[in-house]
């Protein structure tokens, strides 16, 4: 399956994304906070993309970033458009906007990315008024049928947010999303709200819709066991970095960083029958104002070198029972040239 | 009743007055606490799991009462009656902390942001008399960080809760409630010496790992409880059954089939008549939505509110 899917979509290329610091009376920039610090990958088309990591780890960061919604300090995300690549970051303001189009984000807190002052009507038709259709019983018609897509009656169109459960109210943010029919969306810790009975629902939804419309996703997440779940391929950020990147089953079986080992052992597995050892790591995420020299894991991991205390690790793609499974790490790059 | 029993909560039922409206909450509950065991409640939000937390720890807010039902603390063969003791009172104020001590769900807001972690933790020593003076207030709770295994816990004393990471200061909300020994801890989420443990949860994969007990609610009932493996391995209501169901298991691949359980949680002041699960039970029937099913014993320890004993068609199958 793999194989046939290297249509790239997306190609993200050296990506930063700075937060300044400012300090004093003329707030000056003091430091940076490298909540995105130079990643590189490419999202193919009609892929679900799971990206994991700790909180502050910079996922969320990254996929604002690359729907520029967060700017970038530097970096390229070049996407493909049916008339050529072209770099969103360096896009003029009116390119941009007919951009927006293409691509969408469903957010992680359902109470809080709706308006409770507009109806779901007044929500959902502003981005259709944008995209110029300016027909208000066209409007309704297709905002029917999105919220016919996503399992809500069509009654739901009057009534104000408060009316709904978490698990509609984000029913109607994905239905918002795909109402400007979209390529591509980032779904930012989209199910993490919302109680486990309703997890489910949305995310059979989520695939449902994915093979209906042809979409790409972004799957943001902390959450290891939804994410083995939807993905095909599965990114591991830690402090900004991506440290290692394959397709899920892969990852699973052959995992090859210290930090994704580590974050595997530490998630409590549904299965009474699987209670076991776990690697615990030492002290807490590296603040990303200082970021430790060499490699952003060696001062919690249980094989550090010296080499990893100096040498930052590059990426390198190694190829695993014909999958490309992208690792940052000194000792796994050892062990496979040996 | 055993010696190892804690807490015993006998037919509780709480009720929420506003609005004119009265919202029953939990409704008719039985569990219990025993030493040394790890109890997990598991339900969705609006079920009555925090509510319960509560109850036991005389925290409930002021428009809401105990209608019914009995709470036990077995304490140095001591009982004493929880709901029966005023909230405020003197006597309260002593098992909080040091016979129950309980860890909220958020470590950001449940420590006091304009004192430092040493300060509070000390507080809770100095009020319950587990140290004299400050100075030995304040080497306990170094020792007691040092036990959370927090890095440096001499500098980390002196700090504010925002130098604390998220998890630090979960450690150090921990190291407040174990710092006067309490017999009962309840932790809302996320342990040691001989407590009783009640964990309050809806990750599923949490209770997998740690519980002895599970107790499943579901608007107001616990409608399955009983040994951890025997609920997990043969649920035997349908909603436990559906909640297994309906979670994705780390390990299981791209392949396993999530049933989502349809509809919502019922609106609590428009309650189903009868089995509060009804409206959303593929095994439904006419009886169910008459009348709530009592608990019944399904095998040795293992409780189930239902009248269709899935344990038993499950079983020998």
């Amino acid at each position: 399956m793999e194989e046939k899917k290297k249509d790239v979509l997306i190609s993200v290329r050296g990506l930063k994304t700075y937060y300044p610091i400012r300090k004093g009376v003329f707030r000056r920039v003091a430091g940076y906070v490298r909540a995105v610090d130079d990643v590189s990958f490419d999202v193919y088309r009609g892929e679900i993309l799971g990206v994991v990591g700790e909180s502050g780890c910079g996922k969320t960061t990254m996929g604002k970033s690359i729907l520029r919604l967060i700017p970038a300090h530097s970096g390229q995300v070049l996407y493909n458009f049916p008339d050529g690549e072209k770099d969103i970051l360096k896009m003029e303001k009116a390119e941009m906007d007919e951009a927006r189009q293409k691509m969408q984000i469903v957010f992680q807190n359902p109470y809080s990315s709706l308006n409770p002052a507009y109806t779901i009507f007044g929500t959902m038709q502003e981005p259709l008024i944008r995209f110029g259709m300016k027909n208000k019983a066209q409007r309704k018609e297709k905002i029917a049928q999105l919220l016919k897509d996503v399992n809500l009656p069509e009654d739901c169109m009057q009534r104000y947010p408060n009316e709904f459960s978490g698990g509609q109210r984000q029913r109607i943010g994905i239905a918002r999303a795909l109402s400007v029919d979209p390529e591509f969306v980032i779904c930012d810790e989209a199910v993490s709200a919302l109680d486990v009975s309703i997890q489910a629902q949305v995310l059979k939804l989520l695939k449902e819709l994915k093979e209906k419309k042809n979409l790409t996703y972004m799957f943001i997440t902390h959450d290891l066991s939804v994410v083995e779940y939807i993905s095909d391929r599965i990114i591991v950020m830690y402090l900004g970095h991506i440290v290692e990147m394959a397709p899920t089953q892969e990852l699973f079986e052959n995992t090859l960083h210290p930090y994704t080992e580590a974050l595997l052992s530490a998630i409590p597995v549904a299965d009474i029958d699987q209670r076991r050892k776990r690697i615990p790591l030492q002290g807490d995420v590296p603040s990303p104002v200082n970021p430790p020299s060499g490699c952003p894991f060696h001062p919690r991991c249980p094989k550090c070198t010296e080499r990893c205390k100096t040498e930052v690790p590059k990426p390198v793609t190694l190829i695993h029972n014909g999958h490309e499974h992208m690792v940052c790490c000194h000792l796994a790059q050892t062990t496979k040239s040996e | 009743m055993d010696n190892n029993t804690i807490i015993s909560v006998r037919d509780l039922h709480v009720n929420f007055y506003n609005n004119d409206r009265c919202n029953r909450v939990i409704r008719g509950v039985n569990f219990d606490l025993k030493k040394g065991k790890i109890l997990c409640v598991v339900g969705e939000s609006g079920c009555g799991k925090s509510v319960t937390a509560n109850a036991i720890m005389g925290l409930l807010p002021d428009l809401s009462r105990i209608e019914q039902g009995e709470i036990h603390f077995y304490d140095n063969d001591q009982d004493i009656r929880i709901d029966q003791l005023p909230r405020k009172g003197r006597e309260m104020r002593k098992i909080r902390g040091e016979g129950i001590a309980m860890i909220f769900q958020d470590p950001m807001t449940s420590l006091n942001p304009v004192f430092t972690v040493g300060y509070q933790i000390n507080e809770a020593l100095l009020c319950h008399h587990q140290a004299k003076n400050k100075k030995e207030a304040t080497g306990k709770s170094i020792e007691l960080l040092k036990q959370m295994g927090i890095p440096l816990p001499e500098k980390r004393v002196g700090e504010y809760p925002h130098q604390f990471s998220g998890g630090m200061s979960q450690r150090a909300m921990i190291a407040m409630a174990m710092s006067c020994h309490p017999k009962v801890l309840m932790l809302e989420l996320k342990n040691q010496e001989g407590t009783a443990i009640l964990l309050i949860t809806h990750d599923m994969g949490v209770v997998a790992e740690l519980a002895d007990e599970i107790a499943v609610m579901y608007m107001g009932n616990i409608i399955e409880s009983g040994e951890a493996r025997a609920v997990m391995k043969n649920p035997s209501h349908p909603y436990t059954k559906a909640l297994l169901d309906s979670i994705p298991v780390l390990g299981r691949g791209k392949d396993q089939d999530l049933q989502p359980i349809r509809g919502s949680t019922p609106d609590p002041y428009n309650r189903p008549k009868g089995c509060q699960f009804a409206p959303r039970c593929d095994y439904c029937t006419e009886c169910c939505t008459q009348q709530m099913p009592e608990e019944q014993i399904v095998e040795p320890g293992h409780m189930c509110r239902c009248f269709h004993n899935l344990f038993k068609q499950g079983g020998d199958a």
